[in-house]
């Protein structure tokens, strides 16, 4: 039976050096698109804001790859700053509900009782609104700006992580080892921080890697819809909502940004598709 | 009606044909059946059925019995086509009435499910859909094979019911699974199974998840049913004393591999293989059903950490270093009987041992 | 039975109206400053702003607000647009059947787009067509609805002109017509997550004991594909949809704008534009509302189509 057993182990072992085929690819996608962003100075050769009334709606040439929009702004430039803007507050806006809700889970699953009742029924009042109602009104509310839309749109979100982690955590808190740990008397706050929290974190990190994708939707939708970011700072939103005008003419102007909105969405999809399997939980 | 619809003369298809005559093989042959899977969560592929080789002959009970784990239940599932997902047959042949049912692809499985051999499953819970009305689950397979109109069905259902000893089965059909008794939802799955008047039913443990009171009903139902319609029943259980009740020959099943056959009586009365042995030290007494086995030291091999030799060496107190390496074949003992065990004679005095004890 | 199943279920919905009410009321003192000169601007006059205050009854303690904005909604005011001067309510009760109708179209197209897609994959799971699904299933569940629709809208507006791209027309016939793009880009956007769930239930419903049983007894495949496999997805299928809901509003508010309907959603953002804030909060109450509705139908559709859930 031993021999059995550490058979199994060391198989496993083997498995886990290997990454899942998604993770790598979704890492290779997105690895190019933070890389842009990150090096965004390097790889443009104009401000994505300055203005050449005299060069508008050109074509794809060798000084601007992607040819200039209505204002004359270059717009690789603007779709390259645009993914700093963007991908920095979507990491932003999934980061602190991440927190937020992991930690109002944790509490609420393992404490019960009258702060579990409180926590979910205030869940249950922020799911009675749909998602992007709720943060559009918010957003007018608090008024426009990156801190409006990651205030908004933690309000919102939050809810998912506690529910995810409030299941795992009502789980694990009747797990053998957790209640033998408890039988030794150790403190409640190492029992938690120790024990609990370890186990039920990483169903929040999966689901947070399609949280974000859903989050930079919702950031570029606000964009879009002339509620978000406030220009002229480069966002894919508003750079799609400004080339709709020109639809007929120049289609490129709104649906590049889109290309890069889906290919940031897919990274992120296979990204959290690979550590799923990594971590073995179910999406 | 009297006993009615089982015992009426057959209307259509193959049915009218005789029973096989002696000297053919039989109603289902199975020859050299391999079956693999790959252990959860691994990329290689492991044989959790290897190398069986049975048939049985119409009008025939013939009993499976091996622990949780040994194949036996994926065994039945190959015949019918209805491996889960992963599970593959890798080798051999499952022949009924001569149709080749591996290699003839899903038209001739599909001719012959149902009305040719069909399968009762160990739990009717899950067996039956829940969101269905039992009623219509009798009888919805039938309706399409053998051409029944609504109302023709709805009568054979509730004769069907009848037949299987269902109280009251106007209002039992009417319900939903989820609000039927576990005896009661067995004895809907063998209505449903029985409506295409099948000639081979394989049946996968189909007492062990009732209470013991049931089980024995149902043992008897089947026990009625097979006398009445001169059905064959290929039983995979791992309680003996249901065999001794219902079958008259009997195949032990350990590690995926078939250890010993022969007819009840005699392996009951000798044993010819040291697991065979085990198992029937573990029934006090073969008229007494007992819930699981005990007696057997240590516990079956994990899929995938099958020992080398004979599988049950690491369990077994016979065993000598012979049996930790080479092939173990079913070795012929005559008189039907066959074992697949390197010590026979050993084997025959410490059953001996066994009649003194009783 | 039934009656009691319903009764209980509007119980539970208790706390959560009270917590929408709340919300939204206490929503004005989440504006920076003071709510009714920031609606009505710098160049408002003292009296106006004072007049604000008084009409939105911001001059009570707040318990007192609060029963009197209980007490409005009771009697279904939602107060008076600063922008049109006009009755919110009415404004929006103009407005309802356009996103109504929109989120229909939505709703049936999705599932039109995403049962074939689902059972296709779920019927050799790891196949082709498995392979396939999911990756398609991957690049849309990232895809911007209004993105989506803007792709749509050259394809069918510009490149083969068959659908009009914006406006709902003047006759029944032409608002029909007009909404087939918009429901369309809707179906696309909400298809790949529900496709995700139904072929997990789907493939599920079908490695299940029952129909491995179903097969058994000789029944043929349509047979086993339709009342074994869909009709217990068709269960799982509603509950996702029910859930996703908010999801489903969520694109219609962003696609009546790509397509000028003149539905709650692009209401809502003209309003907000216009910072018009009893218009801005009737229309969330009303989606708040909407969605609630839903989960008590879905919860009831999901009682009559699974006969084990207790209707007690």
């Amino acid at each position: 039976m031993t021999t059995v057993s550490a058979e199994y182990v060391v198989e496993k072992a083997q498995q886990r050096r290997k990454l899942p085929p998604a993770l790598i690819a979704g890492g290779a996608v997105l690895g190019v698109i933070v890389g842009l962003a990150i090096f965004a100075p390097l790889v443009t050769s104009y401000n994505p804001t300055t203005q050449d009334l005299t060069n508008i709606l050109a074509g794809p040439s060798a000084a601007h790859w992607l040819g200039t929009d209505q204002l004359g702004r270059d717009v690789w430039s603007r779709l390259v700053y645009g993914a700093r803007t963007d991908l920095f507050v979507a990491f932003i806006a999934v980061l602190s509900p991440f927190v937020i809700g992991t930690l109002a889970g944790v509490f609420a699953g393992y404490f019960g009782s009258a702060l579990d009742a409180t926590v979910m029924r205030l869940a249950d009042v922020v799911v009675a609104f749909p998602f992007y109602v709720l943060v559009m009104l918010l957003v007018f509310l608090l008024g426009p700006g990156t801190g409006s839309i990651i205030i908004a749109i933690t309000v919102v979100s939050w809810v998912s992580y506690a529910r995810i982690v409030r299941g795992a955590t009502l789980v694990a808190k009747n797990q053998e080892y957790v209640l033998a740990t408890k039988a030794e008397g150790f403190s409640t706050s190492r029992i938690v921080l120790r024990h609990i929290v370890p186990n039920v974190v990483s169903q929040a990190i999966v689901f947070a890697t399609s949280d974000i994708v859903l989050d930079i939707l919702a950031i570029v939708t606000l964009g879009y819809l002339g509620l978000g970011i406030p220009p002229p700072t480069p966002d894919w939103g508003e750079m799609m909502a400004s080339g709709q005008q020109f639809l007929t003419t120049h289609w490129e102007l709104s649906t590049i940004p889109g290309i890069a909105v889906v290919l940031t969405g897919l990274g992120l999809s296979l990204l959290g598709d690979g550590l799923a399997e990594l971590l073995s939980v179910e999406r | 009606m009297r006993a009615g619809h089982l015992v009426r003369p057959r209307e259509r298809g193959p049915a009218l044909v005789p029973p096989a005559p002696s000297g053919r093989p039989g109603l289902l042959e199975v020859e050299g059946l391999t079956v693999s899977v790959s252990p959860p969560g691994e990329r290689r592929r492991v044989d959790v059925v290897s190398n069986v080789s049975f048939n049985i002959m119409a009008g025939e009970a013939v009993g499976l019995v091996g622990e949780s784990g040994s194949g036996k239940s994926l065994t039945l599932r190959a015949i019918l086509g209805l491996l889960p997902a992963g599970a593959t047959v890798k080798g051999g042949a499952v022949r009924f009435e001569g149709v080749d049912l591996l290699s003839g692809g899903k038209r001739s499985l599909q001719r012959v499910r149902g009305t040719g051999v069909t399968m009762i499953f160990q739990e009717p819970m899950t067996a039956l859909n829940p969101v269905v009305r039992v009623g219509e689950q009798i009888v919805d397979a039938a309706r399409r094979q053998l051409g029944w109109s609504r109302r023709e069905s709805s009568e054979h259902a509730l004769e069907l019911a009848r037949h299987m000893g269902i109280r009251d089965p106007d209002a039992v059909l009417s319900l939903y699974p989820h609000e039927l008794s576990g005896g009661l939802r067995q004895r809907v799955m063998i209505a449903a199974a029985l409506a295409c008047q099948p000639r081979l039913v394989l049946c996968d443990e189909p007492t062990t998840a009732l209470d013991v009171t049931i089980q024995a009903q149902i043992v008897a139902l089947l026990a009625r049913l097979r006398q009445e319609s001169q059905m064959s029943l290929l039983y995979v259980t791992h309680d003996l004393a249901v065999v001794a009740q219902l079958c008259q020959r009997l195949q032990v099943m350990y590690a995926g591999s078939i250890v010993e056959k022969g007819s009840v009586a005699e392996i009951f009365a000798s044993p010819r293989h040291p697991y065979t042995l085990g198992l029937i030290r573990a029934t006090p007494d073969v008229h007494t059903v007992v819930d699981e086995l005990t007696g057997i030291p240590g516990s079956a091999p994990h899929v995938g950490a099958r020992p080398a030799g004979c599988a049950f060496h690491p369990r077994c107190s016979l065993a000598t270093i012979e049996c930790s390496s080479g092939e173990m074949p079913l070795r012929d003992l005559g008189n039907g009987r066959a074992s697949a065990c390197i010590h026979v004679d050993a084997c025959q005095s410490a059953a001996e041992g066994l009649e003194a004890v009783r | 039975m039934l009656a009691r199943y319903v009764a209980r279920r509007l119980l539970l919905l208790v706390p959560v109206v009270f917590g929408v009410t709340l919300l939204l009321f206490f929503s004005i003192h989440l504006v920076p400053g003071d709510p009714a000169r920031s609606f009505l601007g710098d160049r408002a006059t003292p009296s106006a702003v004072a007049a604000l205050n008084k009409a939105w009854g911001l001059d009570h303690p707040i318990p007192v607000q609060y029963w009197l904005f209980l007490d409005r909604l009771v009697h279904g005011n939602l107060g008076q647009s600063l922008f049109y001067q006009s009755s919110t309510a009415g404004l929006l009760v103009g407005r309802l059947p356009v996103t109504l109708l929109l989120l229909v179209y939505g709703a049936v197209g999705s599932v039109i787009i995403s049962v074939p897609l689902a059972t296709l994959a779920a019927l050799h799971p790891g196949g082709a067509a498995d392979h396939s699904v999911r990756v398609v299933g991957t690049v849309g569940i990232g895809m911007p609805s209004f993105w989506v629709g803007t792709c749509l809208i050259i394809l069918f507006g510009l490149v083969v002109p068959v659908f009009p791209v914006g406006g709902y027309g003047e006759t029944w016939p032409s608002h029909l017509w007009s909404l087939v793009l918009p429901g369309l880009t809707i179906a696309i956007s909400v298809s790949p997550m529900l496709v995700r769930s139904l072929r997990t239930s789907l493939i599920e419903a079908l490695g299940s004991d029952y129909v491995a049983f179903a097969r058994a007894k000789g029944a043929s495949p349509s047979v086993v594909l339709t009342r074994y496999g869909l009709r217990n997805a068709a269960v799982a299928a509603v509950s996702v949809l029910g859930v996703n809901i908010g999801f489903l509003v969520g694109s219609t508010v962003v696609i009546e704008n790509v397509f000028a309907l003149p539905g709650l959603g692009s209401l809502m953002v003209q309003s907000i534009l216009d910072r018009d804030f009893p218009v801005v909060q009737g229309i969330t109450l009303v989606f708040a509302v909407l969605v609630v509705l839903v989960y008590l139908l879905t919860d009831l559709a999901y009682a009559v189509l699974d006969p084990r859930v207790r209707l007690t």
